[in-house]
């Protein structure tokens, strides 16, 4: 039982006053003489009883008025079984990623637990405040909102393609409710609660907030699902030659073999049947120069976004590259390899679509059409020249020796492919020593240090700078498999002529092109690129295809994550291990309505209360009569009892 | 105290309440005046016990019995005279008066007289009405001992003493109305009235023994009881400190809730008293002080008559 207006409690203690009457007031009445003190005496004597509990039921009767009118004031509830509760801030945490859109039974679990959704938003008051978390969805905001507009929230939610990260959406949901200026707060958790979905975490991310989670009963689902697509082992094929799709399945334990299509541009280029855990490769033809849109998929099953992976490459002709300076002997063996390959065309520093440049040599016989990567020396005592050399060519960065020590992974919101798990054992200090007249953007990090920066000099010439040279004392990059990838995408991409071989996950912030100016999505809708050059909400898998003007710069494919593909769910369990101790499970749909608002109180009984009070009012009088009269009815019947007793003649 | 003049000549003092009573004057006065009041009420004369031996003529006065008027004298003066003769005393009265400190006691001091006060009025009545038809009357004043005796004579200084003791009288001490009855059960060789005049907050089962010890010793018993209004019904008051003023014993009592039992109890206490009393022919008699005089004189008239 609870109270809406605790404070009207304190009132409670007005039943002192009749309690006080009852005990002590008496004694302090006047004094009468009275002669016939023994009518009196004979009176009490006779009726002490029926006046003792007459005075102790008027004495309840009194105490429960005030009890009863106290009561009504306070708006007393119940607990538990009404559909009233405190006003509430409450965070819907829907899981919409990529696994909701599993199909139970007839419907699709995303569809269930919008269901559930809205039985939240059914025992909703106006004074509750909704948050809704969409876990698949995590770029976008999560305001505020009455009930009314977050059922208009929740019936948007559409299963998206990408990951579900419940920790990070229960650590949002808290911080969320910290917000809130509601006392009582809680989280509702509707998900599937895919075991891939948890990330480790030191705390629970619910921490002491009550959370009401959605633990379906329904059995797993067996799903297959295509894992991987690569195009060219990694290197998107040049313009007229032929390359592979190596398209891999994830492993189930089923060993029956999934049927598999390749197409390209609209066409059936493959057909295979592969064994789930295995891959295989499909020979495509070669392609004419341009932008290549394809997919491998297979029968769809009971989650169908898995059942396809998208990929997209550019079909080019190799770029021309010279390198000037002392570049090293790693950077010369990789321009060797990718020549050899005929994936790039040696040439003249004039000549070059790509310069790579060791200590900023040869940047003043660049072309206006160049692009160059600009890579320091080991010997600090040639950074001087370096940074003479960026001043005559226009970059505002400049070198210096920075005393750190220590190696580390080099980190970034748009850090590319190549880049990724590279180690950093010694690097420069890269600074702006004027503010650039052009945009640029620090592609990869180093210990907050910028590690390789982007920008257009002074002459509309592209550059990348890196804050390493590229040998094995400073780097692990020259001696990785990268290596040779990231030459092959630094001159492809800085060539204007890059082809995404690479597999991104859905919900992946794609950073926009250079010259970029809008991106189609998958849906077919088109958007501007904002200013900070980055497209979020790239929840569906699919193609995006970004513009300069109607110039296609780029088609990145976006696909479905791996580890969506896996169903398994974690135990009830675990749930207050990787939820929080408040957390209370509920797996059936027909208790959720039940379950939420735990602070959930029942019907208000102030007008019960208040009749009973005036019920009592009235009674209490009538009883003191009523008492009244019975007892001398009582006292007509009895045989009267003589004040002299019989006594012998 | 007022004159007596201002009464109206039409009225009846033995009619009046005692609270307008009590503002005529004296004890002689008032006995007076409500006896000669009651007796006109009576339309019969009061001169009873006519025997044999003239003594003297007097006028004729409304109510006298047309037996005695002296018809020769009529015949000389052209007015009635009635003839009055020495009559013998056949009874002796005995007053017993309770003036213990209860009797004190008015419910509404302002306006309402004591008990005693009523008391001593209506002993003096009785006295006067009894000593008019030649009885003795003697007096016993007693509170826990008997406090005042006077023995029972008849004529006219009877009266004047009796009245002058009655006047003197106090409400003081306790009540123990058997002893004074014992005692005079014992002092009274010859059987005669008895009337006790008493609010019976005694003992009552010693009491009613020594009524039943008088009746015994052949006296015939007329207890008048007297009772104040606020005795028969509580103070307006929801709550009091009652306490005895004899004993100072004190009763707390929530006075609404026990207003109806306790008027009951007291109907209850007076129907016993009268049940208790009446098979042993002793007259019983509630006389409330609010009321007239007039109702007690009745009552002891009609029991003087029962005794001839």
């Amino acid at each position: 039982m609870g109270a809406l207006s605790p404070l009207f409690l304190v009132s409670i203690l007005a039943i002192g006053v009749p309690i006080y009457l009852h005990l002590f007031h008496r004694h302090e009445t006047r004094r009468l003489s009275f002669p016939a003190l023994r009518y009196l005496e004979r009176t009490e004597r006779d009726h002490a009883r029926q006046i003792r509990l007459r005075q102790l039921i008027l004495l309840v009767m009194r105490i429960a008025v005030l009890v009863l009118l106290v009561g009504a004031g306070a708006r007393l509830f119940f607990n538990g079984r009404g559909s009233a509760h405190p006003p509430t801030a409450v965070v819907l945490v829907i899981d919409n990623s990529m696994s909701s859109g599993l199909v139970v039974g007839e419907a699709r679990v995303i569809d269930r637990l919008k269901e559930l959704g809205r039985q939240t938003l059914d025992g909703a008051s106006d004074e509750d405040q909704f948050w809704v978390v969409r876990a698949g969805e995590p770029w976008l905001p999560a305001l505020p909102a009455s009930a009314a507009q977050t059922r208009e929230a929740v019936d948007a939610i559409e299963a998206s393609d990408a990951a579900g990260n419940l920790t990070a959406a229960l650590e949002r949901a808290a911080e969320l409710l910290r917000t809130a200026k509601l006392e009582h707060r809680e989280i509702h958790i509707l998900s599937d609660l895919q075991r891939t979905a948890f990330q480790p975490a030191q705390e629970a991310p619910a921490g002491t907030l009550p959370v009401v989670a959605w633990a379906s009963d329904a059995a797993s689902t067996p799903n297959h699902a295509l894992s991987g697509v690569l195009v060219g082992g990694g290197l998107p094929p040049l313009e007229g030659q032929p390359t592979a799709v190596t398209v891999t399945a994830l492993e189930t334990g089923d060993t029956s073999r999934l049927p598999l299509r390749v197409v390209v541009n609209d066409r059936i280029r493959g057909a295979a049947t592969i064994p789930p855990g295995s891959a295989t490769s499909v020979v495509l033809p070669p392609a004419g120069a341009g932008w290549v849109r394809g997919y491998a998929d297979t029968d769809p099953d009971a989650l169908r976004a898995d059942d396809r992976r998208y990929f997209a490459y550019r079909s080019r002709p190799a770029p021309h590259l010279a390198s000037t300076g002392d570049t090293g002997m790693f950077i010369d063996e990789a321009i060797s390899v990718l020549e050899s390959a005929n994936r790039v065309i040696r040439a003249r520093a004039a000549d070059a679509e790509f310069l790579i440049s060791a200590g900023g040599e040869g940047l003043d016989l660049l072309g206006v059409k160049g692009a160059a990567l600009i890579v320091p020396a080991s010997d600090p005592t040639l950074l001087p020249a370096l940074n003479r050399r960026l001043v005559d060519a226009g970059i505002p960065w400049r070198y210096e020796v920075r005393a750190r020590s220590g190696a580390a992974k080099l980190d970034g919101r748009t850090l590319p492919a190549p880049l990724e798990d590279v180690r950093v054992e010694a690097w420069y200090g890269m600074t702006l020593a004027t503010a650039p007249t052009t945009p640029t953007r620090t592609l990869a990090e180093v210990s907050t240090d910028p590690w390789a920066v982007q920008g257009t000099d002074a002459f509309g010439r592209r550059y990348l700078l890196l804050a390493s040279s590229l040998d094995a004392p400073s780097t692990t990059l020259p001696v990785s498999t990268g290596m040779l990838r990231f030459i092959d995408w630094a001159a492809g991409t800085w060539a204007g002529r890059a082809g995404s071989a690479d597999e991104l996950e859905a919900g992946t912030h794609l950073p926009a092109p250079v010259g970029a100016t809008h991106v189609r999505f998958p849906s077919g809708g088109e958007f501007k690129i904002d200013g900070t050059r980055t497209v979020r909400g790239t929840g569906k898998a699919g193609f995006y295809t970004f513009f300069a003007l109607d110039t296609t710069v780029a088609v990145v494919a976006l696909n479905t994550p791996v580890d969506e593909s896996d169903l398994e769910r974690v135990s009830e369990d675990e749930l207050s291990v990787v939820i929080g101790p408040g957390v209370v499970s509920v797996d059936r749909e027909q208790d959720w309505a039940r379950a939420v608002f735990r602070t959930r109180r029942g019907p208000e009984l102030w007008w019960p209360l208040l009749l009973a009070a005036v019920a009592l009012m009235t009674i209490e009088p009538l009883m003191a009569a009523a008492g009244r009269v019975a007892t001398s009815t009582q006292k007509r019947r009895k045989a009267p009892k003589s004040p002299v007793s019989d006594v012998a003649a | 105290m007022d004159d007596p003049r201002t009464v109206s000549p039409t009225s009846r003092p033995d009619l009046l309440d005692p609270a307008t009573l009590s503002q005529l004057g004296g004890i002689e006065f008032i006995a007076r005046e409500v006896v000669e009041g009651f007796l006109m009420g009576l339309h019969r004369s009061p001169h009873r016990g006519f025997s044999a031996e003239f003594a003297e003529l007097r006028a004729y006065q409304a109510g006298d019995d047309l037996r005695y008027i002296d018809w020769r004298m009529y015949g000389r003066s052209d007015r009635f005279y009635v003839k009055q003769f020495e009559e013998e005393t056949n009874l002796r009265a005995h007053l017993l008066l309770d003036v213990s400190e209860s009797m004190g006691w008015s419910s509404n001091p302002g306006t309402l007289p004591s008990k005693l006060w009523y008391a001593k009025h209506l002993a003096a009545s009785l006295a006067l009405i009894l000593l008019r038809q030649g009885d003795s009357v003697g007096l016993v004043a007693f509170h826990d001992t008997v406090v005042k005796r006077v023995q029972a004579r008849g004529g006219r200084r009877q009266w004047n003493e009796l009245a002058r003791r009655l006047t003197a009288l106090q409400a003081t001490g306790g009540t123990s109305a058997e002893g004074a009855l014992r005692d005079l059960a014992v002092r009274l060789r010859r059987a005669g009235l008895v009337v006790l005049l008493s609010d019976l907050l005694v003992r009552p089962d010693e009491t009613l023994t020594a009524l039943k010890f008088l009746r015994h010793h052949g006296h015939e018993v007329l207890v008048f009881h007297l009772l104040d209004p606020g005795e028969r019904e509580l103070p307006a008051a929801s709550e009091a400190r009652f306490y005895d003023p004899e004993t100072n014993d004190e009763l707390l009592v929530s006075v609404a809730d026990i207003r109806v039992e306790y008027r009951e109890a007291v109907a209850d206490a007076l129907a016993e008293w009268k049940r208790k009393l009446r098979p042993h022919g002793i007259d019983y008699q509630v006389i409330d002080t609010d009321r007239p005089l007039s109702l007690a004189l009745r009552a002891c008239l009609r029991k003087r008559e029962r005794l001839g």
